[in-house]
């Protein structure tokens, strides 16, 4: 159940505490370790080993689900070491997403946090009752303290490890209700910005990515793949790649060439020394911008209007577009694989969003039991969505070539594969109309958006976890009136899906980000042309008060009614019970057509916050990366294949274009929400806003690149 | 071809082709893997070192023209405590983490050049991708180091 560490050098293992610069081999949990449940177990000298089940991203989840368990357990910080949980949906999937264990979606804090309150305090209860036992009390007299057992009107106490040390599981496990619960005004680690664990470890160097790990026999690998999604090897020259010191075989793949090497430097050069015909594919004529406009006719294509109210002053449509975008992680797509000598099984090292994921597509690739797969979860350097596909191409990739090779296979993407084989938040097109009364109300909101179904393509797991219906904990927003935190009038929405050949995937905000684009730009132009201010105009339709309250704070804090010559714009996106709003500085060099974006604020409701200075931390680089998506980032395509391969030709923000960001958190007693992926959602549409303020001209086309900035301002 | 360098105060034989790049070498037949590999092009900065005292991209150098030469990489800075690691922890400044180690030795650079830089300086100074968004974290601990609070 819980995995031994002892002699383990290639395993996650978090900063030992009051050594922060070093990570020395785990604990082994021993035969006298005592579970008081699944997530945790107490060793005899106190060490409390809690299992954290998202995977560590940057998100800083590894350490925030680990607080939450030990603030019910009530144990001190310092006696806690946190490891991830074994790679099993049942018991460690996520029940706020569908019981899998994935890390997407902004979803582990708000989906675990019932959860892990629940057993933390189990576990407590069965510290103790057994205490209550051994003493002869009864346990409405016993209360803890951190880390340990107290008998106030003896005055004795144990500590936790004391108790492990005897302790038997009892015959049934207590029932825990919400009065077994803290008040969350007790909280002493909630809310009390713990130092993450992992980031000694991150900054000393010693951090462990899949790509550094080497077990004895390591051979390195690339894997060539057809330009164009689908197309398969019709003929290859190997001999110059294999005459490359180091090369020592190419092999064939399903999909593509493995070249495998004594040396990643060989691995590379052999690779490009392929000579491969590749077969035609379904996909040999897609151009990324012909493609585009298909979706825009589709978009245009409303439903007919239904009956409007009378009196109505005027009608707005307007039509939004968006490029495809590339994750862009820092660590490229990478895979250690060992298949065992018979073929039976393999031991996988892999930074995963999904982890039973990737075990359920290697063990088809392998054609063995998802039993004979064991999977060692690394730090992921960077995962954005890019990392959660069911089928996890650069996983199987290092399987087969190990299975090929007879020897553990290191397979890494090149930056260039990682572009050129990548899969890409897919293009949209929008097109949005309302009309507005005399009263000046939106009235007959009608968002039609069309593009690719990422769920559909990349996964099926997932897909039929929806349909079934599995009982979920997300505060959903709906675009109907009455969302919770929404605008008030009605909003009719269709998504139209358009099938496209490119290989596409999941992507930091996902359709939503694209959504808000076009529904923030949309309404702030109707309010512009109505001749009222943009916030005052939303402020208009919100009626919940947290919603007003989030809205008020970032027009505050950016001195939204006194900019004093500063262009700025804004955004209101809750998402998923998250209630932000955005607002952003723009300036422009019109010459060169170049967005700048020196500040922006903004205000996040997202209930309790489990660690406040991560949340922050998560803010700026969701803005960041927002921002960046907005003014620099497309991937286009034409014939097919992919035309930009590397960080020349995909441009990502830079420190010197990155805005300062002023975060304000509104505080409240809600069960937290998530934020990773949310917080980007504002950040284009308040700039295309703000540049609406700086000039009178409106970006309709994510990226905001120079040409059309350019376009913009001379129309 | 066998090739010596001094890497972190240590000398290190290595046998590998001339113009294999210092990356692989550290990374791969050294063992040290805190240096990291984001592009292969010289671009993102993640594979940042310091050779003879100065900041080199590792990817772009080959093993013939680093040898002779003294190298320090992140674990050299870890081992020496360098002040920069804890204004790092002090600002809890990474996320993902992968670039981090690059990044450090890009701020170490700047530091060794110019110990009070200003907002700009730091800024022009310091080119590493960073795509989790860190980058107001890394001027708050460089400036920290700066005013020698670290």
């Amino acid at each position: 159940m819980l995995q031994t560490a002892a002699g383990l050098t290639f395993g996650l293992v978090v900063g030992v505490p009051g050594n922060p610069f070093r990570t020395d081999s785990a604990a082994a949990v021993t035969s006298e370790s005592f579970s008081p449940n699944v997530w945790a177990n107490i060793a005899p000298d106190g060490t409390i080993t809690i299992l954290a089940p998202a995977d560590e991203m940057g998100q800083g989840s590894m350490t925030a689900l680990p607080i939450i368990f030990a603030e019910e357990l009530d144990a001190e910080w310092d006696d806690v070491r946190i490891e991830l949980t074994p790679s099993r949906d049942e018991p460690y999937g996520n029940p706020g997403y569908y019981g899998l264990l994935m890390t997407e979606s902004s979803a582990a804090v708000a989906g675990y946090y019932d959860v892990l309150r629940h057993h933390g305090a189990q576990a407590r209860r069965v510290l103790l009752d057994s205490v209550a036992a051994r003493w002869g009390v009864p346990v409405a007299e016993l209360t803890t303290e951190p880390s340990a057992v107290v008998h106030p009107s003896s005055g004795r106490r144990i500590s936790y490890g004391d108790v492990a040390a005897d302790a038997q599981l009892p015959a049934s496990m207590p029932e825990i209700t919400v009065a077994d619960l803290k008040d969350v005004a007790d909280f002493r680690l909630i809310g009390h910005d713990l130092p993450r664990r992992d980031i000694p470890s991150k900054v000393a160097g010693t951090a462990q990515y899949s790509i550094d790990v080497s077990p004895p026999g390591m051979l390195y690998a690339t894997v060539t793949r057809s330009p164009v999604a689908g197309g398969s090897v019709r003929r290859v020259d190997d001999q110059a790649a294999r005459a490359v010191p180091g090369v020592l075989e190419v092999v064939p793949l399903p999909y593509g060439i493995g070249v495998v090497s004594a040396t990643y430097e060989g691995a590379i050069a052999g690779g490009a020394k392929l000579d491969i015909e590749w077969s035609g594919a379904p996909g040999d004529d897609f151009d990324s911008a012909a493609e585009l406009e298909a979706h825009m006719e589709i978009a245009r294509d409303q439903p007919p209007r239904e009956a409007e109210a009378p009196a109505q002053a005027s009608v707005y449509e307007r039509e939004y577009r968006t490029d495809f975008l590339y994750q862009a992680q820092m660590e490229p797509l990478n895979t250690v694989a060992e298949v065992s000598e018979d073929g039976s099984s393999v031991e996988i090292w892999a930074g995963t969003q999904a982890p039973t994921h990737l075990i359920h597509s290697v063990s088809e690739a392998l054609g063995i039991p998802t039993e004979s797969v064991e999977l060692h979860r690394m730090f992921l350097g960077g995962g954005f969505g890019r990392r959660s596909d069911l089928d996890h191409d650069w996983a199987i990739d290092a399987a087969l070539l190990s299975r090929a090779a007879g020897r553990p296979v290191k397979s890494i993407w090149t930056r260039e594969h990682d572009v050129q084989f990548g899969r890409f938040k897919p293009i949209s097109a929008h097109c949005v109309r309302c009309g507005v009364d005399d009263q000046g109300r939106i009235v007959g909101w009608n968002h039609r958006a069309v593009g690719e179904d990422v769920m559909s393509r990349v996964d099926p797991r997932l897909s039929a976890a929806v349909r079934d219906g599995t009982p979920q904990q997300h505060a959903a927003v709906t675009w109907g009136k009455g969302a919770e935190f929404g605008y008030d009038f009605d909003r009719a929405s269709q998504r139209v899906r358009r099938a496209i050949p490119a290989r596409i995937s999941w992507m930091r905000g996902v359709s939503s980000a694209q959504q808000e684009f076009a529904a923030e730009s949309f309404i702030d132009e109707v309010a512009v042309a109505e001749g009222v201010d943009p916030v005052e105009f939303r402020m208009r339709f919100l009626r919940s008060e947290r919603g007003r309250k989030v809205l008020r704070a970032v027009a505050d804090l950016a001195s939204w009614e006194s900019p004093g010559g500063r262009a700025l714009g804004v955004a209101y996106t809750p998402s998923f019970g998250t209630i932000m709003a955005t607002i952003a500085e723009v300036t422009v060099d019109e010459q060169r057509g170049s967005i700048r974006v020196p500040n922006v604020w903004m205000a996040v409701d997202l209930g309790i916050a489990i660690q406040p200075r991560n949340v922050v931390g998560q803010i700026e680089g969701a803005v960041i990366y927002g921002a960046s998506n907005a003014l620099l980032e497309r991937i286009t395509m034409k014939a097919g294949k992919v035309e930009q391969s590397n960080f020349h030709d995909y441009a990502v923000m830079r420190m010197t274009d990155a805005p300062e960001i002023h975060v304000e958190l509104i505080g409240n007693d809600r069960p937290p929400m998530g934020i990773g992926d949310r917080a980007v959602l504002g950040v284009a549409p308040a700039i295309a806003n703000a540049f609406s303020a700086l000039s009178g001209r409106r970006l309709r086309h994510m990226p905001f690149n120079r040409q059309r900035v350019r376009d913009a301002l001379a129309m | 071809m066998r090739f010596t360098l001094t890497v972190n105060g240590s000398p290190e034989t290595v046998d590998a082709e001339p113009d294999a790049p210092l990356l692989w070498v550290l990374r791969d037949h050294i063992g040290l893997t805190g240096t990291k590999f984001g592009c292969g092009l010289g671009i993102c900065r993640a594979c940042t070192v310091h050779i003879n005292g100065e900041r080199a991209l590792s990817c772009q150098t080959a093993i013939s023209d680093a040898a002779g030469g003294a190298v320090t990489t992140i674990e050299g800075l870890a081992a020496m405590r360098h002040a920069l690691l804890d204004a790092w922890v002090e600002e809890q400044v990474p996320q993902c983490g992968y670039c981090q180690p690059g990044m450090i030795m890009s701020a170490a650079d700047l530091l060794a050049r110019n110990k009070q830089p200003s907002r700009e300086e730091i800024v022009a100074h310091m080119q590493n991708i960073c795509r989790c968004g860190t980058y107001p974290r890394v001027i708050r601990a460089i400036q920290r180091v700066a005013a020698g609070s670290a």
